[in-house]
C-alpha cells in the first residue's frame, strides 16, 4: 500500500503528519530529507504502529515519571511540614496555663430576629459602621436592615434570584452580589428607584464563566470588588468601570483546580487575599501578582467552604465539608489549630460559615445541622452552642459576620431569618 | 476452502487517510505537551516550596504569637472576671439582703460591683442593643435600684475602693 506523505493510517488513529514528526523528533531527530521519508514510510507500515507503539510508551513514561515526581516531591513537603508542626495552639495554651472561657446560659443572649425574607437567606454582610446588614436570599432579594430598629431600609429586587453572595461598600453607599448567573451586580443605595419601584442596577460585572460564590469590597476601596468563582479563579474589579483587573488562577498549577467558594480580604493588608476551594485548599494571593498563588495550605479533606483572615492579619481560619474549622498561619503555612467535635453517628455536619470575635479569642462556626458552636480558639473547645439556646435559628447555618466593633455577631439561615447575637451575661464576681 | 473463507469474511475497506486536523490541535500532541509543560511547572513549585521550608521556624513560635495577640486584645463578647476586696463582700452582702427584702427593688447589674442580679430582675435584652454587653442590660430597671446603690456608694466612700479587675 502506497501512502500519501503526510498521511498515515494506522487502524482508526489518524496519526499524519504527527506521527511523522513525533518518529523522527523522538527516535531519531534530526529529521531525515523527505526522500529517504517516504521510503520509510513505504518500506513496513507495521514498523510504523511499532514506532507510534513505541512512542506512545515513551509518551506515557514520560509523563508517569513526571507524575510520580509531583507525588514524591508532595509526599517530602507534607513529610516536612509535619516535623515543622511541634506543637498547635492548645497545646501552647495548656504550657501557659489557659483555661476554657465559661459562659452561663443567659450569657449569649439572641437580640434581635430579622424578619422578611420569603427564602433562604445565602449570605450577610455588615456596615463598617452605623449597624446596618445586607442579606441576600434565594427569594431574589436584598435587604438593607438597620439592626437597632429592625426595619428595612431598602429591599432590592435582583435581576436573577440565584443569588449566592453579597457584600456593602466601605462607604456604605453601594451593594454587590452575586449568584448562579455568573455575573455580580452593583446597586447604589441612594438611586431614585425606577417607575417600577426598584432600584436600578448600576453596574454589571460580567466576565465570569461559572456561577459567582463569594465577593468582597477591598477595605476602603469603594472601587474594588474581589470574587470567588465556581470557574476556578478569583477575580479582581474595577466596579468604576466594570473591567476586570486581575484574574488568579485559572490555569493549573497557579490556581485551584476546583471551583472557588470563599475569600476574605486581609484587613491589615488589603493586597492579599485567601481563597477556600472545592480543592481542599485555601490559597493566597497577591493582587499585585496574578500569575500564581503566593501559598497553598492543605490540611482538609472536604471542600472548603469559609476562610476568614483572624484579627491579627498574619493567621486565618477556615470551614470545611470535613465537619473541622482549621486555622492556619499565613506566611509559614503551618496549621496551628484543627477544631473539631467528636460526633457520634456517621453524619458529620459541614462547616458552613465562621467569624472571628474582634480578639480572636472566639471563632464562631456555623454548621449544616443548625449548629452555631463558639470555640474558645486558645484550647480549641466548644464553649456555646448558639444553636441550642432559646430562639436559635431552625435551619442551616448559611452565613455569620461580626460588627465591625466586634460588640454582636449576626447569623444567616436557611429559616428564612437574620438573627443578631450578642453578650447579655453579667460580670460575676469571683 | 480459501475461497469460501474469504467469500466468508468481509474484506476490509481499503485505507483512506484523513490530513490531520488544523489548528486547534485535537490529536493529543500539542495537548500532551501542555501537559508535560504543567508538570514540569508544579515540580519546580514544589521544589521551590521545599527550599522554603529550610529557615522556616516551628509552629509553636507562631501559636505563641497568637496566644499573645489574644491575651493583649480586649472582646466585649468575653466575660471578665473580677477580683473584689474583702470590703466590698460586706457590701455584696448587703445589696444581696436588700434585694431579697424589698423584692420590688431589683439589683440592677448596673450595680458597680457587678452583682448577679437576683431572679426578681431577670435580664431581658436591651432596646440599646449596642450597650447589651453586660454591664448595662438592665437599663431600664436602674431606676428601682436607687436605695442598694446609694448604700453601695457611701461605703465605697467610706471604705474605699480596692477591688482588681482580672481578666483570665
Amino acid at each position: 500500500m502506497q501512502y500519501k506523505w503526510g498521511e498515515v493510517k494506522v487502524g482508526e488513529i489518524h496519526l499524519g503528519v504527527q506521527l511523522q514528526d513525533v518518529l523522527f523528533n523522538h527516535l531519531c531527530p534530526p529529521r531525515p530529507p523527505a526522500a529517504s521519508y517516504s521510503t520509510l514510510l513505504l518500506a513496513s507500515s507495521f514498523h510504523f504502529v511499532s514506532g507510534y507503539k513505541i512512542i506512545v510508551k515513551k509518551w506515557n513514561l514520560g509523563h508517569n515519571a513526571a507524575t510520580a515526581t509531583v507525588n514524591a516531591l508532595r509526599e517530602r513537603l507534607k513529610q516536612k511540614r509535619r516535623l515543622l508542626l511541634d506543637t498547635d495552639v492548645a497545646a501552647q495554651a495548656r504550657l501557659q496555663g489557659r483555661t476554657a472561657l465559661s459562659f452561663g446560659p443567659t450569657d449569649f443572649v439572641c437580640c434581635r430576629t430579622l424578619q422578611g425574607h420569603t427564602a433562604k437567606v445565602y449570605s450577610l454582610d455588615w456596615t463598617t459602621e452605623r449597624n446596618r446588614i445586607v442579606s441576600a436570599s434565594q427569594d431574589g432579594r436584598l435587604i438593607v436592615w438597620n439592626v437597632l430598629t429592625s426595619q428595612k431600609t431598602h429591599v432590592i429586587k435582583l435581576p436573577c434570584a440565584w443569588v449566592r453572595t453579597c457584600a456593602f461598600s466601605p462607604s456604605g453607599q453601594s451593594v454587590a452580589c452575586g449568584g448562579l448567573d455568573s455575573i455580580c451586580f452593583i446597586f447604589n443605595l441612594n438611586s431614585p428607584s425606577d417607575r417600577d419601584g426598584n432600584l436600578p442596577v448600576s453596574r454589571m460585572l460580567s466576565g465570569h464563566k461559572g456561577y459567582v460564590s463569594s465577593c468582597q469590597f477591598v477595605p476602603d476601596e469603594d472601587s474594588h470588588l474581589i470574587t470567588s468563582s465556581g470557574d476556578q479563579t478569583c477575580v479582581l474589579w474595577d466596579v468604576t468601570t466594570g473591567q476586570r483587573i486581575s484574574v488568579f488562577g485559572g490555569e493549573f498549577p497557579s490556581g485551584h483546580t476546583a471551583d472557588v467558594l470563599s475569600i476574605s480580604i486581609n484587613g491589615s493588608n488589603s493586597k492579599m487575599f485567601v481563597s477556600g476551594s472545592c480543592d481542599a485548599t485555601a490559597q493566597l494571593w497577591d493582587t499585585r501578582n496574578a500569575s500564581r498563588a503566593v501559598q497553598t495550605y492543605h490540611g482538609h479533606a472536604g471542600d472548603v467552604n469559609t476562610v476568614k483572615f483572624f484579627p491579627d492579619g498574619q493567621r486565618f481560619g477556615t470551614g470545611s465539608d470535613d465537619g473541622t474549622c482549621r486555622l492556619f498561619d499565613m506566611r509559614t503555612g503551618h496549621e496551628l489549630q484543627v477544631y473539631h467535635q467528636q460526633h457520634g453517628n456517621n453524619d458529620i455536619p459541614l462547616v458552613t460559615a465562621i467569624a472571628f470575635s474582634i480578639s480572636g479569642r472566639l471563632l464562631f462556626a456555623g454548621y449544616s445541622n443548625g449548629d452555631c458552636y463558639v470555640w474558645d480558639t486558645l484550647v480549641a473547645k466548644v464553649v456555646v452552642n448558639l444553636g441550642s439556646l432559646q430562639n436559635s435559628h431552625e435551619g442551616r447555618i448559611t452565613c455569620c459576620g461580626l460588627s465591625a466593633d466586634g460588640t454582636a455577631l449576626c447569623t444567616g439561615s436557611w429559616d428564612r431569618n437574620l438573627k443578631i447575637w450578642a453578650f447579655g451575661g453579667h460580670r460575676s464576681v469571683v | 476452502m480459501a475461497a469460501s473463507y474469504s467469500s466468508c469474511v468481509p474484506s476490509l475497506p481499503s485505507p483512506c487517510p484523513k490530513s490531520p486536523p488544523r489548528y486547534p490541535d485535537l490529536c493529543g500532541k500539542r495537548r500532551v505537551l501542555v501537559k508535560v509543560q504543567m508538570i514540569e511547572s508544579e515540580i519546580s513549585f514544589l521544589e521551590e516550596e521545599l527550599k522554603s521550608l529550610e529557615g522556616l521556624q516551628p509552629a509553636s513560635s507562631h501559636c505563641k504569637e497568637v496566644d499573645n495577640f489574644v491575651g493583649a486584645n480586649p472582646d466585649p463578647l468575653i466575660p471578665i472576671n473580677r477580683k473584689i476586696s474583702k470590703s466590698h463582700r460586706i457590701w455584696k452582702w448587703l445589696c444581696g439582703k436588700c434585694c431579697f427584702n424589698f423584692r420590688w427593688i431589683c439589683c440592677s447589674c448596673s450595680c458597680p460591683l457587678h452583682l448577679k442580679s437576683p431572679s426578681c430582675c431577670a435580664c431581658q435584652p436591651s432596646v440599646n442593643l449596642l450597650r447589651c454587653h453586660g454591664l448595662h442590660c438592665c437599663h431600664s430597671k436602674r431606676k428601682y435600684c436607687i436605695i442598694p446603690m446609694l448604700l453601695l456608694e457611701v461605703g465605697i466612700l467610706f471604705y474605699g475602693r480596692t477591688a482588681n479587675a482580672v481578666i483570665n
